[in-house]
């Protein structure tokens, strides 16, 4: 008996779980890829837009952005291009483009969150169907049932339930992480528009706010 | 924005991973394997107590010479009543003087009556049966209560003519995997005629093969024929 008839003997029930699993994983593996990608050294991205905007090279900075391919470059991206528009406009344009950014980013963790919470129902689901067919068992056979008449809804059950549980735990721990890591780039995105705002302040007023050194504390 | 495009390609990987997963699954036999005692105790009819040792089995072979001879026997008995039945009737029914046929009675009925016990009890003597062919044999395998090992067939041991013992022949033996029996190593040094037809006998003898589940192992157990003298 292989491990693939094992899993048929769970039912029907053992398709929803399959496919939730399937979407689960694509949806870890979707997020990974992107937060990955969505990595930026926020250090060195600041050094560099501060020294492009301390020449007043607004142009230079946003081709910077658009080079970095990240979530806060492509908030920074935004905020600059309204620069002429004014401190308040540069301000919504950064406050606008991080939701965005932010519900990009969160793109399918709430099919996650709610696969982590289907999956072992489903698999409780199974149990109580496997346990109804084993009693159905009994009853059609007046009580004289042995383990083995027993043993199809048994399987029904443990199964479904091991199948759900197993999904909804990798998936319950993916979606942790992965908000984890998203309340993390969030963070470093709010840290980096603040500061080129600040700095944006500094070169319309010509006084200095911050210290390069400031800028080194941002660990990544 | 090339960090948000990966989801179709998530979805194909994930579908992958789950039909890699699935082939590696149909290719894992998934097998419990259970251990198996290594002894086994096997009680045999009555053991320790002298005189009649049980009822029909359902052994194969030696088994039906016995009920053969007692199918005869009873047969030939039936015979006999056969025959006297209609004469007492007769002279009940239609002769009615009664002491003319009480005498024929008590005259013809003796020799009648006497011949089967004489020669029922010369074939006691000389042959002198095993009690094999009454009672219950009880076939007790001890699996350490995790299961038994079912015997497929087996074959009682004929008493060998011209002993006259009543032992518990015990004999020790291994089941080997496939449910034939192995080595027979005899435990009590009785009578040598009882012990090799008890071997001869336990040599025939199947047991149910282990599942493929178990561990091939070879099953050692004790099996005690009580030769008993009727």
């Amino acid at each position: 008996m292989n491990l693939l008839s094992v899993l048929f003997k769970g039912g029907w029930l053992m398709l929803p779980i399959f496919i939730a699993s399937i979407i689960a994983v694509a949806i870890i593996i979707d997020r990974y890829i992107v937060l990955r990608k969505s990595r930026l050294n926020a250090p060195a991205f600041l050094v560099k837009i501060r020294s492009l905007l301390k020449r007043n090279d607004i142009n230079g900075a946003v081709k910077y952005c658009m080079e970095e391919k990240s979530p806060a470059a492509n908030i920074i991206r935004k905020g600059l291009k309204k620069h002429n528009l004014g401190h308040e406009r540069v301000t919504e344009a950064i406050d606008n483009a991080g939701k965005q950014e932010i519900n990009k980013l969160e793109k399918g963790l709430s099919v996650l969150a709610t696969i982590s919470g289907v999956a072992p129902l489903l698999g409780f689901l199974g149990t109580v169907t496997g346990m109804i067919s084993a009693f159905m068992n009994i009853e059609s056979l007046q009580g004289a049932a042995n383990p083995s008449d027993l043993a199809g809804g048994i399987w029904e059950a443990l199964l479904t339930t091991a199948f759900g549980l197993a999904v909804g735990i990798i998936a319950f721990t993916a979606y942790n992480y992965l908000v984890a890591a998203i309340n993390k780039l969030v963070l470093d995105m709010e840290v980096i528009s603040n500061d080129v705002i600040d700095i944006l302040e500094e070169v319309r007023t010509g006084t200095s706010i911050k210290d390069d050194n400031d800028i080194i504390e941002l660990d990544r | 924005m090339k960090y948000n495009n990966s989801k179709n390609s998530s979805y194909v990987f994930s579908f992958g991973l789950h039909a890699f997963l699935l082939l590696i699954f149909f290719f894992v036999n998934f097998n419990v394997e259970f251990n198996t005692e290594d002894y086994v105790t096997i009680g045999f009819g009555a053991i320790g107590r002298t005189g009649s040792s049980g009822a029909i089995g359902k052994e194969v072979t030696e088994k039906k010479n016995v009920a053969e001879v007692e199918k005869q026997k009873q047969q030939s008995e039936v015979e006999n009543k056969k025959v006297e039945l209609p004469q007492v009737v007769n002279t009940d029914d239609e002769n009615k003087i009664i002491a003319a046929d009480k005498k024929k009675e008590t005259v013809e009925a003796p020799p009648q009556k006497v011949e089967p016990i004489k020669e029922t009890e010369s074939d006691k003597k000389g042959k002198e049966f095993d009690g094999s062919g009454e009672g219950t044999f009880g076939f007790d395998i001890d699996f350490g209560g995790k299961g038994q090992r079912k015997i497929y067939s087996y074959s009682l041991p004929a008493y060998p003519e011209g002993v006259s013992k009543e032992i518990d022949v015990k004999l020790r033996f291994t089941i080997l995997p496939d449910g034939t029996v192995g080595r027979i190593i005899p435990l009590i040094k009785a009578d040598g005629r009882l012990e090799s037809a008890a071997i001869n006998s336990l040599r025939q003898w199947r047991f149910e093969p282990l599942s493929s589940n178990q561990k091939q192992l070879e099953q050692t157990a004790v099996i005690t024929f009580p030769y008993r003298l009727q």
